[in-house]
């Protein structure tokens, strides 16, 4: 008995991690697509685009938070957290040009565990 | 009189023993029976689970290499460079070569000689024209659709990333994935 309890138990938690790493390959893809968004933008569009909202270097991060999904497995559909900032670095004195850094958080969760993945891509005049 | 020694059980002790018999048994055949759904739960992740990260890494890879790309409703539609739309399941590839000419290649969800899967076309060096069967089978089993997507209208709709190259992968559950091949 106790060893089919073991046996029943170590399946169980391979299903669990089984689970638990397809929501990990899905976080890492969706911030591929985050990462290929981010620098395909048009750059004057970012600055008014409402995925990124801006905040200044230095200040409170200001960011959006949006559900989004990211797969489906045979079971269930997969959701996960995108939360997008952006941050606007001041004028460089020498050029005059803007940049910005746009960064994105997917973040996954099961049960009590998160897993995030990050995107950041820099973006300059 | 001599009385003779009795053996063998009471009924009470028989009853208790074949109660607990079924006991046991009834336990192991539901452990059995969870394990089993358990495997097959196991066996149908799969695809999510192990064959698209890696088809998804594959066609990044190959994708990534091209300098241009155009999507086509089919692979023959994407061989003889016909119609192309902003959906569909194949891609055509242009490579830059050494000598600065471009080799192009066609990736595409297509049956050949009754097997489904994605394949990969090269174009021959000397002529310049397909060949009748693919160079490759890039992936195959139980990959059910591959859809290649620029405007994200349908596989991004909430959330959508008008611009960038989307690859959705479908397994045999209605199971999917997806992810941008494009160079990172």
């Amino acid at each position: 008995m106790a060893v089919s309890l073991f046996g029943m138990n170590t399946i169980v938690s391979g299903f669990t991690m089984e689970n638990w790493s397809i929501g990990q390959s899905m976080t890492d893809a969706y911030a591929g697509i985050e990462t290929a968004y981010a620098q395909r933008i048009v750059f004057n569009n970012i600055s008014s685009d409402p995925r990124w909202s801006i905040f200044t270097y230095g200040a409170n991060a200001v960011g959006t938070t949006t559900t989004v999904t990211i797969g489906q497995t045979p079971f269930n559909t997969v959701q996960a957290q995108v939360t997008r900032t952006c941050c606007q670095y001041t004028l460089d004195p020498t050029t005059a040009a803007y940049s910005y850094m746009l960064e994105s958080y997917v973040v996954y969760t099961s049960g009590k565990r998160s897993y995030c993945k990050v995107s950041k891509v820099y973006r300059t005049q | 009189m001599k009385k003779l020694p009795q053996s063998g059980f009471t009924l009470i002790e028989l009853t208790l023993v074949l109660g607990i018999s079924v006991m046991i048994a009834s336990t192991l055949i539901g452990l059995f029976k969870a394990h089993v759904q358990m495997m097959t739960k196991s066996l149908q992740n799969n695809f999510v689970a192990e064959d698209a990260p890696f088809i998804g890494l594959l066609l990044t890879r190959t994708m990534a290499n091209a300098e241009d790309f155009r999507i086509y409703a089919s692979g023959s539609n994407a061989r003889s460079n016909t119609a192309p739309v902003l959906s569909g399941s194949a891609v055509r590839l242009w490579m830059r070569q050494p000598n600065s000419t471009f080799r192009q290649a066609v990736i595409s969800y297509e049956t050949v000689s009754g097997h489904a899967g994605i394949y990969f076309w090269l174009t021959d060096l000397a002529n310049g024209t397909f060949a009748t069967l693919p160079n490759w089978e890039l992936a195959g089993g139980s990959l059910t659709a591959a859809l290649f997507q620029f405007d994200s209208t349908t596989l991004s709709p909430a959330d959508p990333h008008q611009g960038v190259l989307l690859v959705k992968l479908t397994g045999s559950y209605n199971d999917w994935y997806k992810f941008a091949a494009e160079k990172k």
